[in-house]
C-alpha cells in the first residue's frame, strides 16, 4: 500500500511539474501579448514612459520587468509598477493595468475608480471582461490562447483599438446586472 | 540622269505610299504596342505589390499574436486570385509561419525584406515569369516578419497577347485601307498624266502629230497638256518640212548612188580590162621574147642547112667532074655532119622553145586547173622571160624538190610570177650595178606550199610598203607604170590561189614576197 502511495505521490509531483512550468510558459506568453498588444492600442495622450502595473503578485512584476528589459512600447521605456489597492498614488499614472486572477474579486471597486481613465485593463480572468475590463485571456478548443475584448469600454477609457487587433479578438460586451 | 524603272509610275506611287506608311505604322504599333506592354506589367505589378501590402496588413496580426490559424485563413483568401503560385509568411527568424502553397511548390524561398522583380528563366515571347515580392510585415514602425508572394504573369502575357493579335488585325485593316487608298489616289492624280503617256505613246507609233489632247484645269497638269499641244505642233511643222527636206534629200541621194554606181561599175570595167590588157601585154612580152629566142637557133638552123646545102652541092658537083679527092671528100662530110649536128640542136632548141611558149600562152589564157609540176613550170616562165632578164642581166635560181606537184591554175602562178618578174626588172634592178639576182625558194608545210620569190635590187621604201598592194600604186606612172601589177598579183593570190602573200623589203636590199597556197585547190572554197 504504501509502494503505490509513494508511486502516487511520484506521479502527482511529475504532473504538478509539468503544469508548474505551463503555468510559467503561459505567463511570458502573457507577458509578450500583453507588450503586442499594447503596439494595437492607441493612447489619448502619452508621457515619456509607458507605465504597467501588475495588480496581483509581485512575481509578475519582476517576470514583466525582465522581460521587458530592452522592449518599448511607442517609443517608449517600460515602467512595471506593483498596485497594491485603489489607493495606490501610482494609479494615476498608469497606462496599463494587469490584473492576475487573484486580484480579480477586488477588481469591482478598484474599477469604479479607474474606469474613466485613459488605463487599458487586461486581466488573467476572461468574464471580467464582462463586468466593464477591457481585455482579458482565454484558451480555445485548441488549448491556444485568445482573447477577449470589451470595445465599449475600451472607447469609454478614451483608447482605440487597431482593426488588426479586433479582428483577431472576440468582441464581447458588459453584462447588464439583472 | 537616267533611271531604269520597269515598275509603271502608278505601281511605283503605291509601292512609295505604302512603304512610308509602312514605315509609320511599324514605329507606331512598335511604340504602342511597347509602351501598352509596359503599362500592363506596371499595372501588374503595382496592383501585385497593393495586394500584397494589403495582405500584409491584415496578416500582421496574426503573426503578432501567433495566429497561425487566422493567418492561413487569410492566405486562403487568395485562391480567389488564380494568379498565386504560393504566399508565406516568416517570422523575424525567417521561419515559416503561415503558408498558402495550392500547387505545392518546394523551391527555396529567397528571403528579403522588400522586394519585387519578375524572375523570368525563359527567353520566350510574352513570357514574363514570375513576380516575387516581398512585404515586410509590420506595424507602426516595428518588424514582425515578411510575407512572400508569387504570382504568375500569365495574365500579363494573356493581356499581351491580346494586344498583340488586336494590333495585327488592326495593322492588316490599316494596310488594306492605305492600299485601297493609295490606288484610288494614284488613280486620281495619275489619270490625266497616264492619258497624256498613252496619248504619247500612240503618236509615238502612228507618227500622227496632228493629234491634240485636252484638259480642262489650269493646274500643273494642265500646263504639261498644253506643252505637249505646243510640241505636238511644233513637231507637226517640223516634220513637215523634214519629209519634204528628206525628199529632196533622198532624190539627190539616189542620184548621187546611181552615179556611184555608174562609177564602180565603169572601175569594175576598167579595171578587168586593164587585167586583161595586163595579161595581152604579158601575152605580147612572152610572144616577143618568144620570137627573139626562136630567131637565134632558127638562124644557125638557116646557117647551119645553107653550108648543108652549099657542101652538099659543091661535093655532088665534084663528083660528078671526077674530081672529088678522098680528102676533099672527108673533109666535106666532116663539115655535113657537123652542121646537120647543129641543125639538128638548133632545131631542137627551137622545138622545146616553142612548146613551153605553147603551155604558158595556153595557160595564161585559160586558167585552166590541173596538176603540174611546179619547179618546172617556174623554171620555164623565167625561160619565157630569158631576153628581158638577160638585159639586166640577172641570175636566176631556184630551189626546192624537183618533185612538188600542185594542183592549181598554173596560168594565174604564170601571171603572178611574170608581174613579179617585170616588178624586179623595171623596180629593182633599174640602173642596177651588181650582180643582179632572183631567188625562188620552194617549201611543202604541211598542206601549204610556200614560195619565197626574192631579189637583191633597190627594194620598196618603206612608206611604200603597206600600200604597194593596193591599185594604182606605182613610182614610175610618168614611165608609163600602172600602178596594177601588185594589185592584180594580191587578186590573184588570194582569189584564184586561194593563198596569202606577204612583202618585206629594205631598201638598197631588195624586196622579198611569201606566197603561200594550198597544195590542191579547194572547189567548195571557190563556191
Amino acid at each position: 500500500m504504501l509502494k503505490h502511495i509513494r508511486y502516487l505521490f511520484l506521479i502527482l509531483l511529475l504532473v504538478k511539474g509539468t503544469v508548474f512550468g505551463s503555468e510559467n510558459i503561459n505567463l511570458s506568453l502573457k507577458i509578450n501579448l500583453i507588450e503586442r498588444i499594447s503596439q494595437f492600442i492607441q493612447w489619448p495622450d502619452k508621457s515619456d514612459e509607458f507605465t504597467i502595473g501588475v495588480y496581483g503578485k509581485e512575481s509578475i512584476k519582476e517576470k514583466m520587468i525582465e522581460i521587458y528589459k530592452d522592449k518599448t512600447i511607442h517609443r517608449h521605456k517600460i515602467k512595471v509598477l506593483r498596485i497594491k489597492d485603489k489607493n495606490d498614488p501610482n494609479i494615476s499614472k498608469l497606462d496599463l493595468l494587469y490584473i492576475t486572477k487573484e486580484s480579480s474579486s477586488k477588481i469591482d471597486i478598484m474599477l469604479k475608480k479607474i474606469n474613466k481613465l485613459p488605463i487599458l485593463l487586461i486581466t488573467e480572468y476572461p468574464d471580467d471582461v464582462y463586468s466593464g475590463l477591457h481585455l482579458g485571456f482565454y484558451y480555445d478548443k485548441n488549448k491556444r490562447i485568445k482573447f477577449l475584448i470589451n470595445q465599449k469600454s475600451l472607447e469609454k477609457a478614451g483608447l482605440k483599438a487597431s482593426y488588426k487587433l479586433l479582428r483577431l479578438a472576440k468582441i464581447v460586451e458588459e453584462k447588464k446586472n439583472d | 540622269m537616267t533611271r531604269n524603272s520597269s515598275l509603271s509610275i502608278k505601281t511605283q506611287l503605291v509601292l512609295t505610299f505604302i512603304a512610308i506608311s509602312t514605315i509609320i505604322i511599324a514605329a507606331v504599333t512598335y511604340f504602342n504596342f511597347t509602351s501598352n506592354v509596359n503599362q500592363e506589367k506596371d499595372s501588374f505589378i503595382k496592383n501585385s505589390i497593393i495586394q500584397a501590402n494589403l495582405l500584409s496588413e491584415f496578416t500582421v496580426s496574426a503573426l503578432v499574436f501567433w495566429d497561425e490559424e487566422g493567418a492561413e485563413e487569410n492566405l486562403e483568401k487568395l485562391k480567389n486570385d488564380k494568379n498565386i503560385l504560393r504566399a508565406i509568411i516568416f517570422d523575424n527568424e525567417e521561419n515559416l509561419f503561415a503558408q498558402y502553397n495550392p500547387k505545392n511548390l518546394q523551391d527555396i524561398v529567397p528571403i528579403s525584406e522588400a522586394a519585387v522583380y519578375l524572375d523570368t528563366q525563359t527567353d520566350s515571347f510574352m513570357d514574363f515569369g514570375v513576380l516575387k515580392i516581398s512585404v515586410p510585415l509590420k506595424h507602426k514602425d516595428k518588424t514582425y516578419g515578411i510575407l512572400y508572394v508569387e504570382k504568375s504573369t500569365k495574365l500579363i502575357s494573356n493581356i499581351v497577347k491580346k494586344i498583340f493579335n488586336e494590333v495585327i488585325v488592326f495593322t492588316l485593316i490599316l494596310f488594306a485601307v492605305i492600299y485601297l487608298v493609295s490606288i484610288i489616289f494614284s488613280n486620281y492624280f495619275l489619270k490625266p498624266i497616264l492619258s497624256l503617256a498613252s496619248t504619247a505613246q500612240t503618236i509615238a507609233s502612228t507618227q500622227d502629230y496632228a493629234t491634240r489632247v485636252n484638259y480642262n484645269s489650269k493646274n500643273e497638269i494642265g500646263s504639261l497638256y498644253k506643252a505637249f499641244n505646243v510640241l505636238l505642233k511644233d513637231t507637226e511643222n517640223l516634220t513637215n518640212n523634214l519629209e519634204k527636206e528628206v525628199d529632196i534629200k533622198t532624190n539627190e541621194l539616189n542620184l548621187k548612188t546611181k552615179e556611184l554606181e555608174n562609177s564602180l561599175a565603169n572601175l569594175k570595167h576598167t579595171q578587168q580590162q586593164l587585167i586583161e590588157s595586163e595579161k595581152m601585154s604579158a601575152l605580147g612580152n612572152l610572144v616577143s621574147g618568144i620570137a627573139h629566142e626562136v630567131n637565134t637557133p632558127l638562124g644557125n638552123a638557116i646557117t647551119s642547112s645553107s653550108i648543108i646545102q652549099k657542101e652538099s652541092t659543091s661535093l655532088f658537083k665534084e663528083y660528078e667532074e671526077g674530081t672529088l679527092k678522098r680528102s676533099t671528100l672527108d673533109k666535106k662530110l666532116t663539115v655535113l655532119n657537123e652542121s646537120s649536128t647543129l641543125l639538128v640542136k638548133t632545131l631542137n632548141y627551137a622545138s622545146e622553145l616553142i612548146r613551153s611558149f605553147k603551155q604558158i600562152s595556153v595557160d595564161q589564157v585559160t586558167n585552166d586547173i590541173r596538176k603540174f609540176e611546179i619547179k618546172e613550170y617556174i623554171y620555164e616562165i623565167f625561160l619565157t622571160n630569158h631576153n628581158k632578164l638577160k638585159l639586166v642581166p640577172a641570175n636566176i635560181s631556184i630551189y626546192g624538190d624537183d618533185d612538188i606537184y600542185i594542183k592549181n591554175s598554173p596560168g594565174v602562178i604564170g601571171q603572178i610570177f611574170n608581174n613579179l618578174i617585170q616588178n624586179s626588172i623595171t623596180h629593182g634592178f633599174e640602173n642596177f650595178k651588181g650582180n643582179a639576182r632572183i631567188t625562188v625558194l620552194l617549201e611543202v608545210i604541211k598542206e601549204d606550199l610556200i614560195i619565197e620569190y626574192s631579189d637583191n635590187g633597190k627594194g620598196i621604201p618603206q612608206d611604200l610598203i603597206g600600200k604597194v598592194f593596193e591599185p594604182f600604186v606605182t613610182t614610175k606612172r610618168n614611165a608609163g607604170g600602172t600602178g596594177l601589177g601588185l594589185n592584180i598579183v594580191y587578186n590573184l593570190v588570194s582569189q584564184k590561189l586561194q593563198g596569202k602573200i606577204q612583202i618585206q623589203s629594205q631598201e638598197d636590199l631588195g624586196v622579198k614576197f611569201i606566197i603561200t597556197m594550198p597544195l590542191e585547190y579547194r572547189k567548195k572554197e571557190e563556191k
